[in-house]
């Protein structure tokens, strides 16, 4: 008997801190579990669902399931990839993603764990909507379209530049990202370039107006390593100033 | 003062009587309601009671409201309107002083609501809003509708052309005749607890004299399950709640009734009120709260000024005071507001989206603090078992699933109201009580439940059989089983709170696909589909928006294999 705690993840042994996710102790361990919503640092969110694992038969988030010890975690099996594949087609199916004309295609986590987990064609006929964009920021562009409501941008606002910049409202297929601002406009709420929330969106929704075609598509964070080698990283997030 | 805030016979302001609404935004008025309402500085928190009393006085919650409510809460009318677009019956702009909703119900799409739906949009062109919202508990006096919240049932053909003359002469609500708005109790079968009139002096006689924990192990002892649906020992709930650390507690009535086809809580808070409110009082005295809170429904404002004297009686008599209050919080048009974390986000004044579990509201409930929630019937019945003991609780229902149930009937039967049986009846002895006409099919439980066939009527109605779930929708060979899949996956669809991926996105693809195959066009795989909806949502809601139409492929598939074996 050892005395450090730990669970196993695909028969593999992790490692735990009482407290801690499975999500944060297979991160810690340099395990990847495929997901969106979640971010080491912020609180956890859940709402993504990529980050599936099964426990004793039922299905689970990863990022939300507290870490107990000895736990049989399954994550790579091909039941769950599949159904990984699925949800990732839903959220294409659900915004406007049309890959080849977007300024972040390369860097896009979304895009990138569509091909991780083999997604190859629209198996859901899109359901196009058509949200408000805002370029009211004179150095930030939100498109709406592409946003999958993970609220990373919120969290990271409050959590870490300690701001009240984004919310989501409406509900069910209305759902929307909104500026915390009597005008709604990104321009008239306190967030600036160099904060943290300005450089999370891991698709491209919230988009730098500076510098986006500087990297050649073809050698991107995700042309040179897939998602499950890489980690769920943008190329800018040095930018935030802590 | 506008009519509708005219003081009821107790004394009390009537703060949702039958009116239409005020033409033009007046801050004024609107500070003299809130105090009405709340008799004490609001704050954020209480911006979404505050928002469904201006909806209610001014039809909308225009621009300059929006403001006004903004500046008071130290916010912005953006975080005020993500919360008006969440809320059904919430809305920002208003063309006319009428509006209706009809009751999208299975039940009463097949008794004909469409059809008068479309006369009256037609008939009434300009002069009332005309729309349909998710069941508004009804569907035994339907097809129903709800006009400036109120309810309008038994509605005909003649109804709608008699409503449509109110409408050209203008005549104001508050003269249309009486009986259109009357809602029967409906009580076909009363068991113990629909029989139960406490008197609540000698019921807290009786409480206050055992300590908290014998009032625990009695509640552990009966074996009470949850009636909400879930079916969580009442007595461990309390329990846990009471061994949380915390420096103040809550104990929460669930009157949300949100799963179409049932009514049974309505018929509970109009015939059986002070049950309810000792089974809470009970509760805040085992657990140590000192706060209850009844969240009740919106499409059951209607019951809001009665419930509301009541518990000014209440405190008239000291049943309640400092030791334990209870007041009244509404709900505005969404089922995902039923389940119970979602339940707090509202009551806090959020959007109504389901928090992550662990921890559970007995640990981290409402302002984080330990709270327990429990159905409207539920409380009832701790109620009862105090009174009436132990021994005698268990005398009725099955070994697993003491006590009684009330089953809420509607569809293609002579008798549709509420039945109380014991615990264990079957379906078979259901649909002799409603004198069902032909059955084929009987959804129990609502959408969220599980679609039986003859094969299954035999089974017992209780935890441990065929779901328990307090509603009974039955229907006769005639109906399609398409469509009623259809009806509910667009309930559910219409009621994902839009947090996670696969309720969110998935329920529209879904919908989308089914209409798709009807019509023999391409289509996802629905069965995959509903699968994956059902096995990684976040909440109960997604968790089992998928199910009707696995049901409906099941079913179908069988019935293939059975034409094959002939
Ligand atoms: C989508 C959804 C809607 C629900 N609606 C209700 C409701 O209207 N009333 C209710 O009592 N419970 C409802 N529940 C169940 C509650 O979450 C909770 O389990 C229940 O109120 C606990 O009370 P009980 O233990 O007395 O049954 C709902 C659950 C879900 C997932
Ligand atoms: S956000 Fe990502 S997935 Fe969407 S279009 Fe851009 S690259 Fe593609
Ligand atoms: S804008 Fe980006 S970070 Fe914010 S919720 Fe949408 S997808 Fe997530
Ligand atoms: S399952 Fe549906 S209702 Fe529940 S959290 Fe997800 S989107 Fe909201
Ligand atoms: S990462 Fe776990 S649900 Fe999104």
């Amino acid at each position: 008997m050892t005395d450090t705690l730990q669970f196993f993840i695909d028969q593999q042994a992790v490692p735990f801190q009482p407290g801690q996710t499975l999500m944060q102790a297979a991160q810690a361990a340099g395990l990847y579990i495929p997901h969106l919503c979640f971010h080491d640092g912020l609180t956890p969110h859940g709402s993504c669902r990529v980050c599936i694992v099964e426990i004793n038969g039922s299905i689970r988030a990863a990022c939300t399931t507290p870490a107990t010890a000895n736990l049989q975690v399954h994550s790579e099996t091909s039941a769950l990839r599949t159904q990984r594949r699925q949800l990732i087609e839903l959220l294409f199916a659900e915004g406007n993603h049309l890959c080849p004309s977007c300024e972040v295609s390369g860097n896009c986590q979304l895009q990138a764990l569509a091909y991780d987990l083999g997604m190859t064609h629209y198996e859901f006929v899109p359901l196009d909507p058509h949200r408000q964009n805002d370029g009211s920021h004179p150095d930030l562009f939100i498109e709406q379209d592409r946003c999958i409501f993970c609220e990373l941008c919120t969290r990271s606002a409050q959590q870490q530049d300690h701001k009240n910049v984004f919310g989501i409202g409406g509900r069910g297929a209305d759902t929307y990202l909104f500026a915390q601002a009597d005008s709604s406009r990104l321009a008239d709420t306190a967030i600036t370039a160099q904060d943290h929330a300005a450089h999370i969106c891991p698709v491209g929704c919230i988009l730098p107006k500076q510098g986006s075609y500087q990297i050649p598509i073809g050698q991107r964070v995700y042309d040179e390593q897939p998602i499950h080698l890489r980690g769920n990283h943008r190329p800018d997030e040095q930018d935030a100033t802590p | 003062m506008t009519s509708s805030s005219t003081a009821s016979a107790s004394g009390l302001p009537r703060l949702f009587s039958r009116s239409a609404p005020l033409p033009q935004w007046d801050a004024a008025a609107a500070q003299a309601l809130l105090q009405a309402r709340f008799g004490r500085l609001w704050q954020r928190q209480d911006l979404l009671q505050a928002l469904i009393v201006i909806q209610h006085h001014f039809g909308a919650i225009t621009a300059p409201a929006q403001t006004w409510l903004a500046r008071h809460c130290q916010s912005n009318t953006a975080d005020v309107r993500a919360l008006i677009h969440f809320y059904h019956f919430l809305q920002e702009e208003r063309s006319t002083p009428h509006q209706i909703l009809f009751s999208s119900n299975i039940i009463e799409e097949q008794q004909g609501m469409r059809t008068l739906f479309d006369e009256l949009r037609m008939g009434t062109h300009g002069l009332a809003e005309v729309g349909l919202t998710s069941c508004i508990g009804l569907s035994d006096q339907g097809p129903a509708a709800l006009v400036n919240g109120h309810p309008l049932t038994r509605l005909s053909g003649q109804r709608i052309r008699e409503i449509q003359r109110q409408l050209q002469q203008q005549i104001p609500l508050a003269q249309w005749p009486q009986n259109w708005f009357r809602v029967d109790d409906n009580i076909q079968t009363a068991g113990r607890l629909l029989q139960f009139q406490p008197d609540p002096a000698l019921f807290l006689s009786q409480l206050l004299a055992q300590a908290p924990q014998q009032v625990i192990d009695r509640v552990q002892q009966s074996g009470l399950r949850g009636l909400g649906g879930a079916g969580f020992p009442t007595g461990r709930k309390w329990q846990a709640c009471a061994e949380a650390p915390g420096a103040d507690r809550y104990v929460i009535c669930n009157a949300d009734e949100g799963e179409p086809g049932t009514f049974k809580d309505r018929v509970l808070l109009q015939h059986n009120l002070d049950a309810v409110l000792c089974g809470m009082r009970m509760c805040g005295h085992a657990v140590s709260a000192r706060h209850g809170i009844l969240y009740l429904r919106g499409e059951y404002l209607f019951l809001f000024d009665a419930i509301n004297t009541r518990l000014q009686q209440w405190r008239e008599q000291q049943w309640l005071n400092a030791d334990f209050n209870i007041e009244i919080q509404l709900g505005a048009g969404a089922y995902v507001c039923g389940e119970e974390t979602a339940l707090l986000e509202s009551i806090e004044g959020r959007r109504g989206i389901p928090r992550i579990k662990p921890p559970f509201p007995v640990r981290n409930g409402l302002f984080q603090l330990p709270t327990v929630v429990n159905n409207v019937e539920t409380f009832a019945a701790a109620a009862w078992l105090l009174q009436s003991g132990v021994d005698a609780f268990r005398a009725v229902g099955t070994e697993q699933s003491p006590g009684t149930r009330l089953h809420s009937v509607a569809g293609d039967c002579e008798k549709p109201g509420i039945y109380e049986l014991p615990m264990g009846a079957s379906v078979q002895d259901l649909l002799q009580a409603c004198a069902a006409r032909n059955p084929a099919l009987v959804q129990l439980g609502g959408p969220s439940g599980v679609m039986s066939s003859p094969a299954d009527w035999q089974q017992p109605l209780a935890f441990e059989g065929i779901s328990p779930g307090g509603s009974v929708m039955v229907f006769d060979a005639s109906r399609a089983h398409f469509n009623i899949a259809r009806n509910f996956t667009a309930f559910f669809q219409q009621e994902s709170c839009g947090f996670c991926t696969p309720c969110r996105a998935g329920t529209q693809v879904l919908l989308r696909d089914m209409d798709c195959a009807a019509q023999g066009q391409q289509h996802a795989d629905l069965n995959a589909l509903a699968t994956l909806i059902n096995s990684t949502s976040h909440c109960g809601l997604g968790q089992t928006a998928g199910r009707p139409v696995l049901h409906w492929l099941q079913m179908n598939a069988a019935k293939k294999t059975e034409v094959a074996h002939d």
